[in-house]
């Protein structure tokens, strides 16, 4: 086997890398030097506030638009390049299917216009909602055209799948039978998820990877469990809650008052006080600390850092 | 054997039918109610045509019509006979060939404004751009087989168009001149000509305008636009005929001509300007004799001429459809999301 050959081999190269990227509306930019790293097989949440540019990052990572600056590649390929195309599936947020196309004509425009569309892939998982293959796609629920629109891109076998606020409009019972088909496809391929959401709950658990940005920046980029491991919760009664603002050398993420009791999400630079009593925070807490603030300055972990091409765990 | 039959591929079809595949199959799935409608339609009238011809040709037969072919003054019985053959058989096409400069603006708002910008609207494009192909693959599959079925379509109805317009055309003569605009925007290449034009001027407006409605209302308007400076142009594609007659009431051009331009001429075949003054008087042409006014002239074409500037026509709505066709790959790349 050649060098090339070993560069081109999705476990090798990070499976999405972007560099510097930016895009640039005529309202202004949308997405400003985003850089991080997502290695191969991971399940990674794309977290941020309406318009923070989480489609936009997903719109040049699937190679729709083209990026202002900088650059993405996807398994060492660039996101335009034809390589990078045939195994990355983008499941946008309308997931506009043609309406007058039955179930049967929609997976065969993924037959046709994939060289490595798996229809049984696809079939079980139309079969699995109970939809009928000759039912138009204009005539079905919301639910079950998400069902055919998964199809769509599951059926492909992307390595890289590219999700823009995939469960939005499902009920929470569809919503967790779609997150269960959609890990055991992830998990039987070694296929890399991002999953761009601003529900917050329905990542936990399913996510081993997160990127955070928010106006228009990367705030946090790495493996959840350093990202949690990283930050501690403290907290105090009301009255003496000026103790947390203050706490020598660390950096205070947010602080918010519930119940009589100030808590706060700390960045410990160093020792903490023995009565400060911290935990590890939730992923919940730990985003939506980071939602409410936009003046910390960014954590990338070495796991999400460009560059390095091994993963270095601290 | 049996191991090799049963195949676990998807859709093992019979080999005599013809498979359309990938993006082709997509584009024309998507627009083949549509082609069906128009073949429909193109069938109709073709059977309709064939018809008619053949009735035509059976009675200019049998009323030996064929005598008075080319008669520039029919006198006698061959203006009846002419006369009711009109009646007959050119007055109940008239109304066709003028719908027919509907034709071109139909494939326009219909297969052409839709076209691209529906997939803008709904976001399809995005799911289609999301598969192995890419943008600029996509667009010229949703180029090519639109203006396929529409040279079809229009290939065909235009062909019967001219059929059933033949044998009345060339009996009527001057009677029935080929140059207005209909017959002339109703028969021969012409009509795909501006129908694959009206295409690309509807995808096109859809690319811009990403808006549906919008753009089949564009279609209509610069469809239309087109169509007026086409016709203000056709005289000249060709190089016209110009002639010059001494001694002679009528017009300089043959029966039959497109004459463009014409004027008075003196004896030295020297253009001279029009004597208003004449109009009055009770010997038109005596009075013109008396004022040196001797012949006349006439740019003009020649019923021979039909063809010729129908091809060219063609060939200039064909060059206009191309360069809109490339500014519509130059759009898609220029912006491409």
């Amino acid at each position: 086997m050649t060098e090339r050959t070993d560069l081109t081999d999705p476990r090798e190269s990070p499976a999405l890398e972007a560099v510097g990227l930016g895009r640039r509306y005529r309202r202004g930019w949308a997405l400003r030097d985003c850089t991080f790293r997502l290695p191969a097989g991971r399940i990674c949440a794309l977290v941020g506030p309406n318009g923070a540019g989480k489609t936009t990052l997903l719109s040049l990572t699937a190679g729709l638009s083209e990026p202002s600056t900088g650059t993405v590649r996807l398994g060492g390929h660039p996101a335009r390049s034809a390589e990078a195309r045939r195994h990355t599936a983008f499941l946008s947020q309308e997931k506009a299917l043609y309406p007058r196309f039955r179930v049967s004509d929609t997976l065969r425009i993924g037959r046709e216009l994939n060289p490595t569309w798996h229809q049984e892939t696809a079939e079980r998982i139309v079969a699995a909602g109970d939809i009928p293959m000759d039912a138009r796609v204009g005539t079905l629920s919301g639910g079950q055209r998400t069902r055919v629109a998964f199809a769509l891109a599951l059926g492909k076998r992307p390595r890289l799948l590219l999700l823009d606020e995939p469960m939005a409009d499902l009920d929470p019972l569809v919503r967790r039978q779609m997150m269960d088909t959609l890990m055991a496809e992830a998990a039987q391929h070694g296929a890399t998820v991002v999953m761009s959401s601003h529900l917050v709950s329905e990542l936990d658990g399913v996510c081993d990877f997160l990127v955070l940005i928010g106006g228009g920046k990367v705030r946090l980029a790495g493996d959840v469990a350093e990202l949690i491991g990283a930050h501690r919760t403290v907290s105090a009664p009301d009255a003496q809650a000026h103790r947390l603002a203050g706490l020598p050398g660390q950096l205070t993420v947010d602080t918010r008052s519930a119940g009589g009791r100030t808590t706060a999400l700390i960045r410990p630079q160093g020792p903490l006080p023995a009565d400060a009593e911290p935990v590890l925070p939730s992923l919940e807490e730990l985003l939506l600390a980071h939602l409410r603030t936009d003046d910390v300055p960014p954590l990338i972990t070495s796991a999400a850092r460009p560059g390095a091409h091994h993963e270095v765990m601290v | 054997m049996s191991g090799a039959l049963i195949s676990n591929r998807p859709s093992a079809r019979t080999s005599w039918r013809p498979r359309l595949r990938g993006l082709t199959w997509l584009v024309w799935r998507q627009n083949r109610l549509a082609f069906w409608i128009g073949l429909g339609v193109a069938a109709v009238v073709a059977v309709y045509a064939i018809v008619r011809h053949q009735e035509m040709t059976t009675a200019i037969a049998q009323g030996h019509l064929d005598a008075c072919r080319g008669t520039t003054v029919p006198a006698g019985d061959c203006s009846h006979k002419l006369n009711s053959f009109t009646q007959t058989y050119q007055f109940p096409m008239r109304r066709p060939l003028q719908a027919m400069l509907a034709l071109p603006l139909v494939f326009g708002i219909f297969l052409g404004g839709p076209q691209l910008a529906q997939e803008w609207e709904s976001g399809t494009y995005r799911t289609v751009c999301a598969q192995s192909v890419t943008r600029t693959r996509w667009f010229a599959a949703k180029l090519l087989v639109p203006v396929a079925l529409t040279v079809l379509i229009s290939g065909t109805i235009a062909a019967a168009m001219t059929w059933w317009w033949q044998p009345a055309g060339s009996l009527l003569g001057a009677w029935f001149p080929w140059w207005q605009w209909y017959p002339y925007d109703g028969i021969g290449p012409v009509v795909v000509g501006l129908s694959v034009l009206s295409l690309l001027i509807g995808v096109t407006a859809g690319l811009i305008l990403r808006r549906t409605v919008l753009a089949m209302g564009a279609t209509v308007v610069l469809g239309a636009g087109a169509l007026y400076l086409l016709e203000s142009v056709r005289g000249q594609l060709l190089p016209t005929t110009l002639a010059t007659v001494q001694r002679t009431t009528g017009s300089a051009a043959p029966s039959n001509a497109w004459v463009l331009h014409e004027g008075l001429v003196g004896a030295t075949g020297r253009r001279v300007p029009d004597l208003v003054g004449c109009y009055a008087a009770d010997d038109y042409p005596k009075c013109l004799a008396q004022h040196g006014r001797t012949g006349r002239w006439a740019e003009f074409h020649p019923a021979s001429h039909l063809w010729p500037l129908q091809w060219a026509e063609t060939g200039l709505c064909l060059l206009l459809a191309a360069g809109l066709a490339g500014l519509c790959f130059w759009w898609i790349r220029r912006r491409p999301s």
